[in-house]
């Protein structure tokens, strides 16, 4: 038998950049312009078996949008898209965020119990903060946290007394078109030189454009609907761009270096918190609650 | 993607030395027939729960393994079940890695009930897995595992399947990745078999394999069709999402360990040996971890490999991976050449497939690899297809 010619091990002096782009680049859902989340053809067909054809052809008119803005549909999730880099943006540490989040609530006069293990109907899930008395809610989705079953289970009943707002509201945001002044207000941001200054206009132009945000006033009119046996669970994407912070500056990039180059785990976490709770106090990317959730 | 603010441990309970394969790669070593006993099962669940704590852990990820776990249900179930009861401070989630021939209605029902993930092993179309995964007498056994995929994927469509790929199948894994989505599973991951003596002409019929399969992968997710092929979409991540960081590999023996059925704790799945010493045993349940074997096993895995200085695929590859480092050269510190010259085949492929799909904008796959959102978003579109289609069935 002859012998096998062995593998080595031979470092790769040269390779070609990939032609797509990498993380460090602007994020390509939505830049140059936005593309859709692919909703595929399979969900589609199979809400139109299940007799919500209806449903997607009245989303498709203005009145669809005036329902129950704090479904999942409503989250932001199909967009949650960071505003620049791609993939991994730096976001606020998910305990700074949550606590701002109950900050908010607490503010307009929101008791939430934390966390809190929704139980209605047959479905149970955890919430993240949930007033009883007032019905509302929110969940901060992310990674590790997100009870996909529970939402799933909690979506599909919802679905049932109020389709045109959940799943309508879905698919008409999977069929957006593209917004022409969006791809015209990003080109003049593009032509920026300075690149702090061009990060801050298209981060205004995506402001501009972005989907709806469900308002705390808004928030109150559904309270006082005649419907009081309905619950109201705000979907919070942990990627929302609303965590993302100032990333961009040359400032921070090096004072987060410096605190990622810490050995020490735990010093290394209050170094990074440290510097996220001095972006927020600058108010850097980082706005003072004006009503929106 | 490992987030900073929540930590997890991810504890592997080999339940069993025994299997009802004698898949011909297979490096759990001899199928003695050890088990775990309840007293040791009882002990490593408290042992797994103590060190989450020490760690200050949050997430606690167990794995059933064996063997095959599935030899021993009852155990495997019981385990589950007394770890959510004393681990309630913590979150905690279950996997089972299975070859899937005792999946019964019943058990998939009782594992359900758990929430147990199930990654079940296929190597491929019938004449792959009859060959390359055998029962006790040798004989095939893909005739057995069609009703197993039907019923569980009915189950849990998200599935993920791991199929391995030796010198001999390498020049039909592009046939096996293919029949393994025709049968409707979405998440399929090749893995190759590091401990084989690969040579130069295995791995050219590999690279002609991945060449055809890389155009399928274009073709079908230009149809709109979702679906991950570990392969190449992890090649394409390290550009996309950037080179891991230290803190996100798996860290063997501090972050992941594995229980052997006697109780010993070794760094990863793929050291568990008892019929042989592997010298890695880094402790055992009763007296605690070898802290100064830890150490070593763990720093030894983080070093930097001098023989891949100047690669410029350096902070892509794989060459980090101590067990198939340890499987390929018997060292953990040396960089396996397999790995090496793989990476090399493959990267420049996956690169192709991230260049034609970008140059066409395809939504499918910029959300894939650019919304961080993506995996819940398409694994609750598909939940709710079945769902859907559920309701309307009935």
């Amino acid at each position: 038998m002859p012998t096998r010619p062995e593998l080595i091990v031979l470092p790769l002096e040269h390779y070609p950049e990939p032609e797509y782009p990498s993380w460090e680049d602007p994020d390509p859902t939505v830049h140059p312009y936005p593309i859709a989340y692919p909703f595929g053809e399979r969900l589609i067909k199979a809400l139109a078996a299940a007799g919500l054809a209806a449903s997607f052809g009245s989303a498709n008119s203005e009145e669809a949008t005036s329902g129950n803005p704090l479904s999942v549909a409503n989250s932001g999730l199909p967009f949650a898209t960071s505003a620049f880099g791609t993939g991994q943006p730096t976001r606020l540490e998910e305990g700074l965020a949550r606590r701002t989040i109950h900050q908010i609530f607490k503010k307009e006069g929101y008791a939430m119990k934390s966390p809190y293990t929704y139980q209605k109907n047959g479905i149970s899930f955890q919430a993240d903060g949930y007033d009883p008395d007032k019905k509302v809610g929110f969940i901060l989705t992310g990674w590790k946290n997100l009870d996909i079953d529970g939402i799933r289970r909690w979506w599909v009943q919802q679905e049932k007394t109020d389709p045109e707002t959940l799943l309508g509201a879905v698919l008409k945001r999977s069929r957006e078109p593209d917004a022409p002044a969006l791809k015209k207000a990003f080109a003049e941001a593009q032509k920026i030189q300075d690149k702090a200054d061009r990060a801050e206009a298209m981060e205004k132009v995506l402001e501009q454009y972005s989907t709806p945000r469900v308002s705390l006033e808004e928030l109150r009119k559904l309270e006082q609907q005649p419907e009081v046996d309905k619950d109201f669970i705000a979907v919070i994407s942990q990627f929302d761009r609303r965590f993302v912070y100032y990333g961009w500056s040359k400032e921070y990039i090096s004072q987060r270096k410096k605190a990622q180059a810490i050995a020490d785990p735990a010093k290394r976490k209050a170094a990074l918190l440290s510097i996220q709770k001095l972006m927020a106090k600058e108010g850097r990317n980082w706005k003072e609650p004006s009503g929106n959730t | 993607m490992q987030q900073d603010n929540e930590q997890t441990l991810s504890v592997t309970f080999h339940l069993t030395h025994s299997c009802n394969l004698r898949c011909t790669y297979c490096y759990t070593g001899e199928k003695s027939g050890k088990g775990m006993t309840r007293e040791t099962a009882d002990r490593a669940v408290d042992f797994a729960i103590e060190e989450a704590r020490a760690q200050g852990a949050q997430h606690l990820e167990v794995v059933f393994f064996g063997g095959e776990p599935l030899m021993r249900m009852e155990l495997l179930c019981y385990i589950a079940d007394e770890t959510t009861r004393r681990a309630s401070d913590l979150r905690v989630s279950f996997k089972l890695s299975t070859n899937g021939l005792l999946l019964t209605e019943d058990k998939i029902r009782e594992l359900s009930a758990r929430q147990i993930y199930i990654s079940i092993s296929i190597d491929g179309a019938p004449e792959v897995q009859d060959a390359q995964r055998p029962n006790l007498l040798g004989e095939g056994t893909s005739s057995k595992l069609s009703e197993v995929i039907e019923r569980l994927l009915e189950w849990n469509p998200c599935t993920n399947v791991t199929c391995v790929v030796t010198p001999w199948s390498a020049g039909s894994l592009d046939e096996s990745v293919m029949w393994l989505f025709e049968q409707g599973f979405a998440y399929v991951s090749p893995a190759l078999d590091y401990s084989a003596p690969w040579t130069p002409a295995d791995l050219a019929r590999l690279e002609l394999s991945l060449r055809r399969l890389a155009d399928w992968y274009v073709e079908n997710t230009l149809d709109g069709m979702k679906f991950y092929l570990s392969c190449f979409d992890e090649r394409i991540q390290t550009w996309t999402k950037g080179p891991l960081q230290t803190r996100e590999r798996c860290s063997i023996g501090i972050r992941q360990f594995s229980i052997a059925p006697s109780g010993r704790l070794y760094p990863c799945v793929q050291f568990v040996r008892e019929d042989a010493d592997s010298g890695m045993v880094i402790g055992d349940i009763h007296s605690g971890f070898d802290e100064e074997k830890r150490m070593e096993v763990n720093c030894q895995s983080e070093a930097e490999k001098p023989e891949c200085d100047g690669c410029t695929l350096h902070s892509r590859c794989s060459s980090w991976c101590a067990c198939v480092n340890w499987q390929s050269t018997g060292h953990i510190d040396r960089a396996s050449p397999l790995v090496c010259q793989y990476e090399q085949v493959l990267m420049p492929i996956a690169d192709d497939v991230g260049k034609r799909l970008w140059k066409q904008r395809n939504p499918n796959f910029v959300h894939k690899h650019y919304n961080p959102a993506f995996p819940v978003l398409s694994f609750a579109e598909q939940l709710m297809i079945e769902e859907i289609d559920h309701a309307n069935q009935t």
